[in-house]
């Protein structure tokens, strides 16, 4: 009959741990990689137009006059 | 006929009366059960909440978000590799966390979750904001609509930030029920 073998299971951990460490790696090139495009990343004139223009619409709906039914009294 | 965009209003959770805020259903549970408890939250400034209100939608809220400080800390060869301590120390990428985002239920597939998250995306560039954040952080639900939204906003998913989440934080079975997310705020 079969029987367990220990020499059949030490490849399978040893396959586990093949997955975890390529998993690692590609987290830390992919940590690597967002990093370096944050840091190369520059505001431009265009980004610079659409932050205003969400800025402005925030401002804008903070202020709404509606919202003054909803308002808690204080 | 979908809510006009500039049709919101924005009021803080604590300026909300509690009626108001418990008839909010989105389809979760546990983000309908946390705007009613969520000025407790806000009041402990563990997060602060938003209530998205409509002109158009009058008596209900359309939706909510949750907003809280963050920080993708660097290491040291990061640094170093990066080169920001050449003009100032900088030991972490200043963030916002988006702690909760949510749309009434009868109001979703309209586009109102965009109009929130630029609503959001206004506010952390807000140079009138008293600090300043380059990034976005987000655990958004492990599932395809909810991870395509973002996806579809510019957020991708943080394989380091699950690693890191997974050792330090307590074990879990099977797979996760949220996906740690990202984005730069400039990008």
């Amino acid at each position: 009959m079969f029987k367990k073998s220990t020499s059949l299971a030490k490849p399978a951990e040893q396959r586990l741990s093949k997955v975890a460490a390529k998993r690692v790696r590609v987290a830390k090139s992919q940590r690597a990689r967002f990093l370096a495009e944050v840091k190369a990343t520059q505001p431009t004139e265009a980004s610079q137009r659409e932050a205003g223009r969400l800025v402005e619409r925030v401002r804008a709906a903070k202020t709404a006059p509606f919202l003054q039914q909803y308002r808690l009294a204080k | 006929m979908p809510l006009e965009e500039d049709g919101f209003g924005l009021l803080a959770v604590v300026d909300v009366a509690a009626d108001l805020l418990s008839t909010f259903r989105c389809g979760k549970e546990h983000l309908d059960a946390f705007l009613v408890n969520a000025s407790y939250f806000h009041r402990d400034r563990l997060g602060i909440t938003t209530v998205v209100m409509h002109r158009d939608a009058p008596g209900r809220a359309v939706g909510y978000f949750t907003l809280a400080n963050d920080a993708l800390p660097l290491t040291t060869s990061e640094q170093g590799e990066l080169g920001l301590h050449d003009a100032v120390p900088l030991k972490a990428y200043p963030a916002v966390k988006l702690g909760r985002l949510a749309v009434a239920a009868d109001l979703q597939g309209q586009g109102i979750g965009e109009q929130i998250m630029d609503l959001v995306h206004g506010e952390v560039l807000d140079s009138a904001s008293l600090s300043a954040a380059r990034l976005v952080t987000l655990d958004a639900d492990n599932e395809p609509r909810v991870l395509a939204f973002y996806r579809r906003l510019g957020y991708q998913e943080s394989l380091w930030a699950e690693r890191q989440a997974k050792e330090s934080g307590p074990k879990r079975l099977g797979s996760a029920a949220t996906v740690k997310m990202i984005r730069d705020i400039l990008a």
